[in-house]
């Protein structure tokens, strides 16, 4: 007695992160993802420079701080979206 | 001072903040969450070794060659970079100004949430510095605590630079306060 072999091709494996959409199809999913976090994360930014400047504006450090945190949040947000070109 | 105004004949004698150790360690966390991404895949491989060959799919697929990983790694890092800098400037903007007349706690709770408070010199009943473990005792950093009279007032300032030289600014402006004060009624 043969065994029966399926008709049906053979599905590959799946890769364990196949859930997340395909890359080149994302680029509106990672828009809209990085929009919003972009916004929160400017709202964040005016608030703090706010504070920085009306309480610690006698204080050197003061605009030196929040051009560092302007400098490393972009350099961060350059970095999480350069695998999307 | 923004915050508050001096009066006629009054001086900041020292404005301090935390030690600055005391700022490491409350970053020290967030460098240490910043080195989990890139530690995952080594772990992943290192028990993939042992014998679950299941994991060789994650390791390959877990590199910052993925854009996805890259997006999660990059937002994982903004999100800490963001708290840390919020530490940062709770940390800058709560401050202890000694005065000729006053101590003067500016505690930065949180965004929009700032307190100032004073406390006369006059009132001052008893000074506490307490100075304890490896590294307080190691870097000279410490509490100082002062108690006003009547009331269970307290003003605590927590992991400041040394305390012992600040209570003694504090009960020589206090003494000299007192000096002041019995010389202006002679007069």
């Amino acid at each position: 007695m043969e065994d029966e072999l399926p008709e049906a091709p053979i599905e590959a494996i799946g890769s364990p992160l196949s859930f997340l959409p395909r890359v080149d199809n994302a680029y509106d999913l990672v828009s809209i993802l990085f929009t919003g976090i972009f916004l929160l994360w400017a709202i964040y930014t005016v608030i703090s420079i706010y504070h920085w400047l009306r309480y610690g504006h006698n204080s050197w450090i003061a605009v030196p701080s929040i051009a560092l945190h302007l400098f490393i949040s972009a350099v961060l947000m350059i970095f999480a979206t350069s695998g999307f070109n | 001072m923004t915050e508050f105004r001096l009066e006629r004949g009054e001086k900041v004698m020292r404005a301090v903040r935390k030690h600055w150790f005391v700022l490491v360690l409350e970053i020290l966390p967030f460098v240490l969450m910043a080195l989990v991404p890139l530690l995952i895949p080594d772990i992943l491989e290192f028990i993939s070794r042992g014998g679950s060959s299941g994991l060789d799919r994650f390791t390959t697929l877990l590199t910052l060659e993925n854009p996805w990983i890259r997006l999660a790694v990059g937002l994982w890092w903004l999100v800490l970079w963001v708290t840390a800098f919020s530490a940062f400037t709770s940390y800058y903007l709560n401050e202890w100004i000694i005065t000729t007349h006053r101590i003067v706690e500016i505690n930065q709770h949180a965004f929009f949430s700032r307190e100032v408070s004073s406390l006369l010199l006059n009132r001052v009943q008893d000074v506490r510095t307490d100075i304890s473990g490896l590294f307080a005792t190691l870097l000279g950093y410490g509490t100082l605590t002062v108690q006003s009279a009547g009331a269970n007032d307290y003003f605590h300032m927590h992991g400041i630079p040394h305390p012992q030289e600040l209570r003694d600014l504090v009960m020589r402006e206090i003494t000299e306060f007192h000096k002041n004060v019995n010389t202006s009624r002679v007069i």
